[in-house]
């Protein structure tokens, strides 16, 4: 356990209207739900909320920052949704390590906004073996 | 074809291609400031999901009140950029429990050669009372 650090370094974003804009044109995906229509407040949040993709980016973010290209060739990362994100939103990722061994690192990962509410949390796991 | 029309097993097939610009605006649109994506030219995970998702949501009109509750992803190999690749979404799961329609889908993508690169399993959960 220490070869990896405990604690990976945080990932904070700001969530604005005009970033979720531009995710929606990159991500194809034009849900009215994130944007400030009427469609949003009637709908499952009450309110405009952004991509839960764009949100957990920021957990992909982490593991590229700590491993770099081995991330992309070997890494893992299943998460649950535990809040919706409003906009605007300021958010922190973290990543707490949960176990190590030969053949994989796995990290808790948890993203919470400025009141400190989870967004989502879940594990990303590093595969060694190859 | 929506939702309710597909049988869980069913399977959607459909071409990928992710080209050094779309990465570069996705790592925009997202803060991501690693330029190792473009310097190695492969794609983010996270936007390999989105890509998925996003030629899912053309093919299957899903209800606009659909929760994105959950999301697996693999990568067996890095994902290259501008590359032909080729997806299979899989239907795995459809039912109603507790007042809500849970879907899973299952993706795999694979290269022009038929390799293994990357895995998803997209989680959502349709209220009833709003649908």
């Amino acid at each position: 356990m220490d070869k990896y650090p405990d604690h990976l370094p945080t990932i904070t974003l700001s969530i604005s209207q005009a970033l979720v804009d531009k995710y929606s044109e990159v991500a194809e995906d034009h849900n009215p739900i994130h944007k400030d229509t009427k469609a949003a407040y009637e709908g499952p949040f009450g309110k405009p909320v952004a991509h839960g993709m764009l949100v957990l980016s920021t957990a992909s973010q982490i593991m590229t920052t700590a491993f770099g290209k081995r991330w992309a060739e070997k890494g893992s990362l299943k998460v649950r949704w535990k809040s919706p994100t409003a906009i605007p939103s300021n958010i922190c990722t973290s990543a707490q390590l949960k176990s190590a061994s030969e053949e994989q690192i796995k990290y808790q990962i948890e993203c919470k906004d400025k009141d400190d509410i989870l967004l989502f949390s879940g594990t990303a796991t590093l595969h060694l073996d190859d | 074809m929506n939702l309710d029309d597909l049988d869980i097993g069913t399977t959607l097939d459909f071409k990928l291609h992710f080209s050094v610009e779309k990465i570069s605006e996705y790592l925009v649109a997202t803060g991501d400031g690693s330029d190792m994506w473009i310097r190695e030219s492969i794609v983010p995970p996270p936007l390999v999901s989105a890509g998925i998702l996003a030629e899912l949501m053309k093919q299957v009109k899903l209800p606009a009140n659909l929760m994105h509750t959950g999301q697996e992803q693999i990568a067996y190999s890095a994902v290259p950029a501008n590359s032909d690749l080729l997806a299979s979404v899989t239907l795995a799961q459809y039912s109603r429990r507790r007042g809500a329609i849970i879907a899973t889908f299952e993706a795999n993508l694979v290269d022009v050669t038929q390799v293994l690169l990357f895995r998803a399993k997209i989680n959502g959960l349709v209220p009833l009372e709003l649908s």
